[in-house]
């Protein structure tokens, strides 16, 4: 197999262009793991755990949704289907990928893909383009969740930074019963310390409470339950 | 009524001087906040600090924790960079080959098996530290102690610090000052006049006047301002022990911006002392420790470049600083209400980063057990004498270890293995250690300084033979081979994780470490 080779969206050479589910889904089978950015918290934590971990390039607190409980499982994937309503926007750009030309000049970040995924064909699946050239819908989407994303990177390291100012954030760790009822525990997660939250002073809670903070945070606390859920699939899957 | 201790006096404004101060002041926060106890530092606008080492212990990263210092603002200011142990170079034999490592790593299961024991019976074909220790491994392959993601002050193995002293006494001095409330003056003490009690009634200043305290610390460096000059507690020497009494150093280049920084202190045995090399950030600090009886500054000087140039840098005669200095301490380092931190105490060759340590420990007794009332005074001094007279004869010792088991052949070598400048406790566990390994229980104290397992690495990296009567229990057996294998599997496992030690300091400075 050779290595993917990215190349910047053209709406001349790709105009033909096809993208498919069933590969889109079968590639993202082995994503555990798939950044979020703060607007995405409140209406992930209704499906899906949520964590803060820490970026492993550079030590920086990040959000992360989780798909599987162990490295390589996505357990959101059945029977070619996703198992739920909403979708980390990481997961619907995949596999189209943001090339940022220089982390500080201000040039807008370029799609670009691999026209050799397999998820891409020139037939069937849904097009890129619309006849005429323009982005088709989905295309759109795809657009609309890289600006969002980019546009959101600032508003989660302003969250981040927040919690820690008030020293929220606490090392956790997750535990679960695998199939065989063994407990396991995954370690390098953090999470709001609820303790801490409840103990907050008037005055930071109102700043937590003015700035959206607190909401986010306790949609992240309430998302700690979707572990069971997932430990929940891992049995069923293993079952069949 | 009893006098309460309300106020304390702190004379110099070096790393001794502000590492006391801060201590003292973070144990003792509350009552300072509520003014029941004053902490005033008086450092001289003409006096320059000697900058008493830039190698510490990892006991320095609980000193930072409790001074309420982050660990990213630390490295970033004090060009930092993280240590994981020592490197001696020729020290047995002189030759290339002739290198062991003393990491700072503790292995787990010390308690219950001595694997010096092991080592004694099994004589493995590897090293003593490395059998040991996955620190040896991560020294040669110049990686961190840590990474990007461990929170503050907490690594995958064990680490200390080099640093830029006076960088460091300044971040500690700003600090102190902002965070710790202590009162600082710029001022020279002309004096310090005895009461007919013989204690130190008040220091008198140049610009300040008359400054009264309860209690005085001496941090005044060589002079010994209080102590010595004051109280006339005696110098006595160690020079018939440790012979070395001069040293020039200097700062010198990397070869480039992306050059590795070594992860360990250097030490490297000459004709009549050794080298130590520390690895800052920005650059290196180099010095040739030396006796002058035995070696001339001329030869000491022309050793010292041949070293540098050795290392691939370069160094001019203006930037190489001369210092001289005797080998001893004060007959007592608390005296009255003036108790001495730092030089003003005593100075040992820095051999072994033991200065800065003991800093450390002598702020941390003195913050601990500060007397309430002047009454008891003499007795916290008597405490304090007692338990730091035995940390500084362990010191002596063990680093007259390094020395004695040397087979190096000039007169400063052959002079340092006589029998009468050898101290008679080292000489008998010396004797000792001929027919079995050092055990924990060789060394009685809670704190020790120097715990066995230091004086196994000396040892066996020396290649001292301990001709054993001793065997394992098959208990003990089972439990060497799990430390071992546990730390073969330690050394795998980092070596593929942790990064270049110059990659991570440069990410502390991009991105920083987090609390947690």
């Amino acid at each position: 197999m050779t290595s993917p080779q990215y190349v910047p969206l053209d709406e001349k050479k790709h105009r033909h262009l096809t993208l498919n589910t069933a590969p889109r889904l079968q590639a993202l089978t082995q994503k555990d793991t798939a950044f979020i950015v703060l607007e995405e918290v409140v209406p992930l934590a209704n499906e899906y755990p949520l964590f803060i971990t820490k970026n492993p390039t550079t030590g920086q607190f990040q959000l992360v949704a989780l798909l599987g409980l162990d490295k390589r499982q996505n357990l959101f994937i059945e029977n070619g289907q996703w198992q739920a309503f909403f979708l980390p926007m990481e997961c619907t750009t995949y596999p189209f990928r943001l090339y940022l030309p220089e982390a500080d000049s201000s040039d807008r970040g370029l799609i670009t893909l691999d026209p050799n995924h397999p998820s891409f064909s020139n037939e069937g699946g849904t097009a890129l383009f619309t006849p005429s050239g323009e982005p088709s819908p989905m295309l759109t989407r795809i657009q609309q969740c890289f600006a969002s994303l980019m546009q959101g990177t600032e508003a989660t390291q302003r969250f981040l930074t927040e919690v820690q100012h008030h020293q929220l954030l606490e090392p956790v760790t997750i535990e679960y019963e695998n199939p065989a009822g063994d407990k396991v525990s995954l370690t390098g997660f953090y999470q709001i310390d609820e303790a801490a939250l409840a103990g907050l002073d008037p005055e930071p809670l109102k700043s937590l409470h003015d700035s959206g903070a607190l909401r986010t945070c306790y949609a992240l606390l309430n998302a700690r339950t979707h572990i069971e859920k997932l430990a929940h699939w891992l049995t069923r899957t293993h079952r069949q | 009524m009893a006098s309460l201790v309300q106020s304390i006096v702190v004379v110099g404004g070096g790393t001794a001087g502000w590492l006391t101060a801060g201590l003292i002041a973070a144990e003792h926060q509350s009552r300072i906040q509520q003014r029941a106890l004053t902490i005033t530092l008086c450092e001289s606008p003409s006096v320059p600090t000697v900058g008493v080492g830039e190698g510490t212990w990892p006991t320095m990263r609980g000193t930072l924790q409790k001074l309420g210092f982050s660990e990213t603002e630390f490295v970033r200011r004090c060009h930092a960079s993280f240590k994981q142990g020592s490197r001696f170079d020729r020290w047995n034999e002189d030759t290339a080959s002739d290198v062991y490592y003393h990491p700072f790593a503790v292995p787990e299961g010390l308690s219950e098996v001595n694997l010096a024991d092991f080592y004694c019976i099994e004589k493995p074909s590897q090293s003593f530290a490395a059998l040991i220790s996955a620190q040896v491994s991560l020294c040669e392959r110049g990686l961190a102690p840590k990474q990007i993601t461990h929170p503050e002050f907490s690594g995958a193995v064990n680490y200390g610090y080099h640093l830029d002293a006076g960088a460091f006494t300044q971040l500690l001095r700003e600090h102190c000052i902002e965070t710790l409330g202590i009162r600082h003056l710029w001022d020279d003490v002309v004096a310090a006049p005895l009461g007919e009690d013989g204690a130190i009634t008040h220091i008198q200043t140049k610009a300040h006047g008359d400054i009264l305290a309860d209690l005085f610390v001496d941090c005044t460096g060589f002079r010994s301002f209080l102590l010595g000059e004051q109280l006339q507690v005696p110098f006595q020497p160690c020079n018939d022990v440790l012979m070395t009494d001069a040293a020039i150093t200097a700062h010198v280049a990397y070869p480039s911006p992306q050059a590795p920084i070594a992860g360990y202190t250097r030490s490297t045995a000459q004709e009549a002392g050794w080298i130590w090399d520390i690895g800052l950030q920005n650059r290196r600090g180099v010095g040739h420790v030396y006796a002058n009886d035995y070696l001339s500054t001329e030869k000491a000087v022309d050793q010292f470049k041949a070293y540098i140039a050795a290392s691939g840098a370069k160094v001019a005669d203006q930037d190489i600083r001369d210092i001289r200095f005797q080998a001893g301490r004060r007959a007592r380092f608390w005296h009255k209400n003036c108790v001495a931190v730092g030089l003003s105490a005593g100075f040992l060759e820095p051999l072994e980063a033991s200065a800065m340590v003991m800093i450390e420990l002598s702020a941390e007794a003195i913050a601990e057990q500060l007397p309430s009332v002047t009454a008891d005074i003499p007795i916290a001094a008597k405490h304090y004498n007692d338990t730091f007279d035995y940390h500084w004869q362990r010191t002596v010792e063990f680093l007259k270890l390094h020395y004695v088991l040397s087979r190096r052949q000039t007169p400063f070598w052959e002079d340092n293995r006589h029998p009468d400048s050898i101290p008679a406790r080292l000489a008998d566990l010396l004797a000792l250690w001929t027919h079995r390994a050092p055990r924990n229980s060789d060394f009685e104290r809670r704190s020790e300084l120097f715990q066995a397992i230091s004086y196994q690495y000396i040892l066996y990296g020396m290649a001292f033979p301990t001709a054993t009567v001793r065997t394992l229990s098959h208990r003990q057996a089972h439990l060497a081979d799990t430390v071992m294998a546990r730390n073969q599997k330690m050394i795998h496992g980092l070596t593929e994780t942790l990064p270049a030690h110059r990659d991570l300091l440069e990410k502390i400075h991009k991105y920083g470490l987090a609390s947690i």
